[in-house]
């Protein structure tokens, strides 16, 4: 992304979400972004997920400027290519947890014959296989988020978006969480991006990226590796 | 997975907001179907009486002169011959002739009274005259029995098996018709063939009868085809009294069908504001959907499907129960009897539709401020 600016109107005020943010992500890299509340990281992260037209600047995905599509183009884009995992996991309490993963392939268009097969891949991806018929009322919060993550990966995106992914979770399901994420990381060839206020749990990506007032303001590559020993 | 799954997922936790939801569509559905089916019954029941009243179609020779009155038909001098009666029957619309009932009309002196005579076919006129309620029998044909009306039968003192002799004819009476409220209850009835040799007028009769298998047939078109078949008479159609009823009937049912329109609008309402609600209450939902990849698309075709769900359940409802009440309720307030089986089944669809379609046209703006929905404002929402 390049020089990216978001204003919010507030009255006669204008807030700056994000301030001229310049950043190029490589593929299959794993960064957090960390910073006090209302720093522009939620914003950072929808307005990478195609969700939040900045106001100035051009975010580019593979080559295509993904603000220059139509907005039927860009949820195509979206769906095709990014995944998203929240801090309150966002399930669909009427359905199941088998259901809520094949939300995304309904949503594709693809074969529907395949879709109970393909979601149940993913399910036994995060080890929740045996809680498919389960409502996420029956599930615990760790459960519930393993199955934010399978509906987030059985389209096979690219990129993986978290949004606090262990915010609502204890110490102990929030590190078993880290090492899924990182074990998917690995497997399928992600590009995991993920905003938390954690330190001990941006330390086990590769990269944090510090954001204060909506500016980057310092990128920090020193802790590579330690996520690697935590897991290890 | 498909769209009806989320549907019908969806409405499986909100039963009692679905039933609520559609309870204006199940009520002009009911409404509806219930007129549908009242006034078709009544019109059933309407061509039934129509059949009893007796001829619906009076066929008399052309005249201007005027001597005999018989009812409320009048009838000329000049007669036509017995054997058109058969031409009759080579009209196109012969299919709906039921009965046809030649009559000869005269007067012949008895002691000092003028006595009215009525020629008939006794089985034809008993056909047309269903009300008739005879003690004894009717007059055999070829025979000199007779058929007196009470009053006549009271003014002579005449009782079964007594005989009158008029022109030196002796005749047998074989019934005595019961009190009929019309002018035959001072007629003499004859077998056709005695009464013609009696008022000396063979081969001929003064009007003929026709009744016709009529519910709502086109008696005109009838009366048309009689004329252009029989050169020299006049088929007159009765059936003022009818269109009557049958005006009013269809009065009853645009006034019920508009008090319908008016509440197919309020059901509309209705599902607008319940699907205006469940948006606001499902945002986040919607920013989820927004999220995976959902684009406008999407989010039309689920709240459309929702509103098309919601107008076949009020449909199908409102169609059981507007038919359900006219059966039961029909014949307590309106006097009608109603056979489901003799009903059109088009009602049915016809209301099914209108609600599927007045749903849909309801969720319209509902689904539109849907897919105006801020994704991300929706996903940040408490």
């Amino acid at each position: 992304m390049k020089d990216v600016t978001k204003i919010y109107e507030m009255g006669n005020a204008q807030v700056f979400a994000l301030d001229k943010v310049t950043l190029e992500i490589e593929d299959g890299d794993f960064l957090a972004v960390m910073g006090p509340s209302g720093s522009g990281k939620s914003t950072l992260l929808y307005t990478i997920g195609t969700l939040l037209t900045p106001t100035k600047g051009n975010v580019t995905i593979d080559s295509k400027s993904i603000y220059k599509m139509k907005p039927r183009q860009r949820a195509k884009f979206r769906r095709e290519n990014i995944g998203f995992i929240f801090q309150t996991f966002e399930l669909i309490a009427y359905l199941t947890a088998l259901e809520n993963v094949m939300l995304p392939l309904y949503l594709s268009g693809s074969a529907i014959t395949k879709h109970e097969d393909i979601a149940k891949e993913a399910l036994l991806k995060v080890g929740l296989i045996h809680r498919a018929s389960h409502k996420p009322t029956e599930l615990s919060g760790g459960e519930q988020q393993r199955v934010s993550i399978a509906r987030g990966i059985v389209n096979n995106p690219h990129i993986l978006l978290a949004d606090e992914p262990t915010g609502n979770l204890d110490q102990r399901t929030g590190n078993e969480i880290m090492q899924l994420l990182h074990k998917l990381k690995e497997k399928d060839d992600l590009t995991v991006i993920m905003v938390t206020h954690d330190l001990d749990k941006a330390r086990l990506t590769n990269l944090i990226l510090h954001m204060v007032d909506g500016r980057l303001v310092q990128k920090s590559n020193e802790l590579i590796g330690k996520g690697d020993e935590n897991n290890g | 997975m498909r769209a009806l799954t989320l549907v019908l997922r969806n409405f499986s936790r909100r039963k009692a907001r679905l039933i609520l939801s559609s309870i204006g569509l199940i009520l002009a559905v009911t409404v509806i179907t219930s007129t549908f089916t009242v006034a078709h019954s009544m019109q059933i029941q309407i061509g039934d009486e129509v059949e009893k009243y007796g001829p619906n179609i009076i066929v008399t020779p052309k005249s201007e002169s005027i001597s005999v009155p018989y009812g409320s038909v009048v009838v000329g001098n000049v007669t036509i011959p017995e054997d058109f009666q058969d031409g009759i029957y080579t009209i196109p619309n012969r299919a709906n002739l039921r009965t046809i009932s030649p009559k000869i009309y005269g007067q012949m002196k008895y002691r000092d009274s003028n006595l009215l005579i009525v020629g008939m076919i006794s089985e034809q006129e008993a056909k047309l005259k269903k009300w008739w309620n005879v003690d004894g029998s009717l007059p055999q044909d070829d025979t000199n029995e007779t058929l007196l009306g009470s009053a006549l039968a009271s003014f002579l003192r005449l009782s079964p098996e007594s005989s009158i002799t008029i022109n030196d004819l002796t005749l047998t009476v074989v019934g005595i018709l019961n009190e009929t409220g019309s002018v035959d209850d001072y007629s003499l009835f004859l077998p056709l063939h005695t009464a013609q040799r009696l008022l000396e007028q063979p081969g001929v009769v003064s009007v003929i009868d026709v009744g016709a298998i009529c519910k709502d047939c086109p008696v005109e078109v009838i009366s048309q085809q009689i004329m252009d078949a029989l050169p020299g008479v006049k088929a007159t159609p009765i059936k003022q009294a009818v269109e009557t009823r049958m005006e009013a009937i269809g009065q009853t049912a645009n006034f019920s069908l508009l008090l319908a329109s008016i509440i197919l609008v309020v059901g509309c309402a209705g599902v607008m504001n319940t699907m205006l609600a469940s948006v606001h209450e499902r945002m986040k939902e919607i920013g989820v959907f927004m999220s995976l990849g959902a684009d406008t698309f999407h989010l039309y075709k689920i709240f459309i499907l929702e509103s098309l769900t919601l107008g076949l359940i009020g449909g199908l409802i409102g169609s059981f129960i507007g038919l359900t009440s006219s059966v039961l309720a029909g014949p307590l307030l309106m006097n009608v009897i109603i056979n489901v089986l003799d009903l059109p089944l088009y009602p049915i669809p016809l209301s099914i539709a209108l609600s599927v379609g007045a749903s849909l046209t309801a969720s319209l703006y509902p689904a539109w401020r849907a897919s105006k929905i801020d994704p991300v404002q929706a996903l940040r929402m408490v």
